[in-house]
């Protein structure tokens, strides 16, 4: 494969001409070829290390195991799903819908997660009868180059067309920037400053926008458990994953409680000098995250830093100041730092998750640990956010997991609140173009009491 | 210095070809830039680093110089562009006001630093009473046209009957051979007839030699550079002098 765009496109094309057709026995047959290939033991473990020793970035089994609940989540959300030909008929309206594929998909990848979102996203693409031209990040091209290899075994053994999936093996923006002028759609799993640069391409695209958790305890929920959860979800990949908790917001009532339970997971709450020493190393210039911080272990962060921690540290807490970019504690860390609120009144706590999320993550997700429903509802309508996860480890809940409905994804859309076009999960429904047959149905036309009725009760029709 | 396949097809073509132009490269060839280059280098890491917000500094210094090796080798010189693939590899999106106020100051920095070498002047003048004298020069990528830092040596002008800027206005950069073409075609000579001195072994010599022009090598003595390590028939010189008598030069090959 080499890294002329224009040919890779053109290679692209001809192999989604091959498949643009191709039945739903075809398809599924197809995407089980290429899951199975990425579910091999031995496949796992050698992307899931090489992301690792290429970036830096994550912890290595954390990948591993990674790379197969995606995998397992995203074909379980596509079985027995309709993508080819026509899949919805209504009878009455006279409605018959056609699921179309849409050509050549530019994916853009992150360096947080170089194999995992391949892995999803070549799922999705391929059940949709969709070719996809991978832009690796440039911190990681090995890791997206050896799982584009992969599939496209698979793809081979089946004697499907292996262009279905290529990789830019020479990565840089201008290359991107071409792919995704030259695709016909694009999907950036990346924070705001792609987002730009996608739309700058003018093609449609599905992009994501940056998380900044913050997951609100409550007086009624179990503490324990809650740390724990907080915990797991904190710590894998080193906080790699935007859906990881950047911040708790801990009821009064149970604070002392709760920091205790968290210390007890393995977190070390910073003094305030230390909190200091912390900012200036994680913000260096005072704006910009260091990105030299990202996913690295707590330790490692405390170490440069100049704190002194115990060796056994899963993560570091800072008590929260304000809001904004005047402390940017508030905002997203992508690493194992917690920032602690407490809160005493609910409503005054949600006019605060607003200011946060106005600042960082809007769009994003929030996390509740509560019995309350009245709670988690209000919290539901009042976050700008496209998914509220209660009780549950939000990073291996909020992009799908074996006890939610949340569809598997590595690409969450955050919606017009991050600039997105959509709040959802990013899954196989995402690549598809619908034509709607109609044929005539049995004329109705309603009247105008029928569709005004209630207002011209109430105001009279002058 | 032992005659190689190469080096008898040169003697050759000189033998039965009147060379009639020496065409210059520019920068480190006629002006020494190397110390502003250096300096505008290390201001716009530092500024870039900062801004990035960044603590391993040698880290960033790697990849900054990798990416900087990888578009010189595919001959993009632009510092936006290089810029632009630094921020994107810390996935973060650069302020266009500020790298464009950076480019700038880049380039005062490069000027304030860019002297003559020595002798141009009087080797330019003793070549165009005998030769046709032509330069082509490799744009740096800066903003707009005519911002070339040929033309902070007025003087220098009125020796070069064509000037070719490539990398610009729809002419590809040296190594390319479309700008050793399009000044040929203007000089209307053929490639033979025609000497290129250059400093720059892939650009100047390898781009010369593959658009037909007879390359000589200016290795400037007393700069600090580490040359490629290349055994070459090629001529080589070592100071602009040395370019005077340039059939004595050509016949000792």
């Amino acid at each position: 494969m080499g890294d002329n765009i224009q040919e890779m496109c053109q290679r692209a094309k001809e192999a989604f001409h091959t498949v643009e057709y191709w039945p739903q026995e075809m398809v599924d047959e197809t995407v089980q070829a290429v899951a199975w290939e990425l579910l091999k033991e031995d496949v796992r473990h050698k992307l899931g290390h090489m992301a690792v020793d290429e970036s830096g970035i994550g912890v290595a089994e954390d990948k591993v195991n990674k790379i197969k609940n995606k995998t397992l989540g995203t074909l379980w959300d596509q079985k027995n799903i309709k993508t080819c030909g026509l899949i919805e008929e209504n009878e009455a309206l006279g409605i018959r819908k056609f699921a179309k594929p849409i050509g050549v998909i530019a994916n853009v990848v992150p360096c947080t997660n170089p194999e995992s979102t391949i892995c999803c996203l070549s799922l999705s693409t391929l059940k949709t009868r969709n070719a996809q031209i991978v832009s690796p990040h440039p911190r990681t091209p090995k890791t997206s180059n050896e799982t584009v290899v992969h599939i496209r075994k698979s793809l081979e053994k089946i004697g499907a067309p292996v262009d279905l999936i290529q990789c830019i093996k020479q990565t840089s923006h201008a290359k991107t920037s071409e792919l995704m002028a030259n695709c016909d759609f694009a999907v950036a799993t990346g924070g705001a400053a792609l987002v730009k640069v996608v739309y700058k391409a003018g093609k449609p695209a599905q992009t994501v926008g940056a998380g900044n958790v913050v997951s609100i305890v409550d007086e009624t929920a179990d503490i324990v458990s809650a740390a724990h959860k907080i915990r797991l979800s904190k710590i894998a990949n080193n906080s790699a994953s935007c859906s990881s908790e950047n911040a708790v917001a801990l009821y009064e009532s149970i604070y002392n409680d709760m920091l205790d339970a968290l210390k007890s997971e393995g977190g070390y709450l910073c003094t305030t000098a230390e909190r200091e020493k912390l900012r200036q190393y994680m913000w260096p210039n005072g704006k910009h995250l260091n990105r030299d911080i990202v996913a690295r272990p707590a330790t490692f962060i405390a170490e440069n830093a100049g704190l002194s921690v115990p060796k056994n540290t899963k993560f570091l807490m800072v008590i929260g100041d304000k809001i904004g970019p005047e402390d940017r504690f508030s905002g997203e860390k992508i690493s194992p730092v917690l920032t602690v609120w407490k809160w005493t009144d609910f409503d005054e706590m949600l006019d605060r998750l607003e200011n946060i999320l106005a600042f960082s993550g809007e769009g994003h997700s929030v996390s509740i640990h509560s019995e309350n429903d009245e709670r988690r509802v209000k919290l539901t309508l009042r976050a700008n956010v496209g998914r509220v996860v209660c009780n549950m480890p939000h990073a291996h809940a909020n992009s799908g997991g074996w006890n939610t409905g949340l569809p598997a994804t590595d690409t969450l859309g955050c919606g017009s609140w991050a600039g997105n076009i959509v709040s959802e999960n990013i899954n196989w429904s995402h690549f598809l173009n619908y034509t709607l047959l109609s044929i005539p149905k049995e004329e109705y036309i309603p009247s105008e009491e029928e569709l005004c009725g209630d207002y011209l009760k109430k105001w009279g029709r002058t | 210095m032992g005659p190689d396949l190469g080096f008898q097809i040169f003697h050759f073509e000189l033998n039965h070809t009147m060379i009639k132009a020496v065409i210059f490269d520019f920068g480190q060839t006629l002006v020494d830039s190397a110390n502003g280059f250096r300096k505008a280098e290390k201001d716009t890491q530092a500024k870039m680093f900062s801004n990035l917000g960044l603590s391993l500094q040698e880290d960033f210094l790697k990849n900054y110089r990798r990416f900087r090796k990888e578009l010189h080798e595919q001959s993009i010189f632009s510092r936006m562009t290089l810029w632009k693939e630094v921020y994107f590899y810390y996935s973060q999106e650069p302020d266009l006001c500020l790298l464009e106020t950076w480019e700038k100051e880049y380039w005062v920095v490069v000027r304030a630093h860019t002297t003559l070498f020595p002798k141009v002047e009087p080797v330019l003048k003793s070549l165009a009473e005998k030769y046709r004298v032509a330069l082509i020069t490799n744009t740096q990528g800066q903003q707009g046209y005519g911002t070339h830092r040929m033309h902070m040596f007025p003087e220098l002008e009125p020796y070069f009957e064509i000037v070719i800027v490539a990398g610009e206005g729809g002419v590809p950069p040296k190594p390319h051979p479309e700008p050793f073409r399009l000044c040929l075609e203007n000089l209307q000579l053929l490639p033979g007839e025609s000497v290129y001195v250059g400093d720059d072994w892939r650009i100047d010599i390898c781009g010369a030699k593959d658009a037909g022009l007879h390359p000589i090598w200016l290795k400037h003595e007393g700069i600090k550079r580490s040359w490629p390590d290349i055994e070459t028939s090629i001529p080589v010189v070592h100071r602009l002098d040395q370019l005077i008598d340039l059939e004595t030069l050509l016949s000792k090959i």
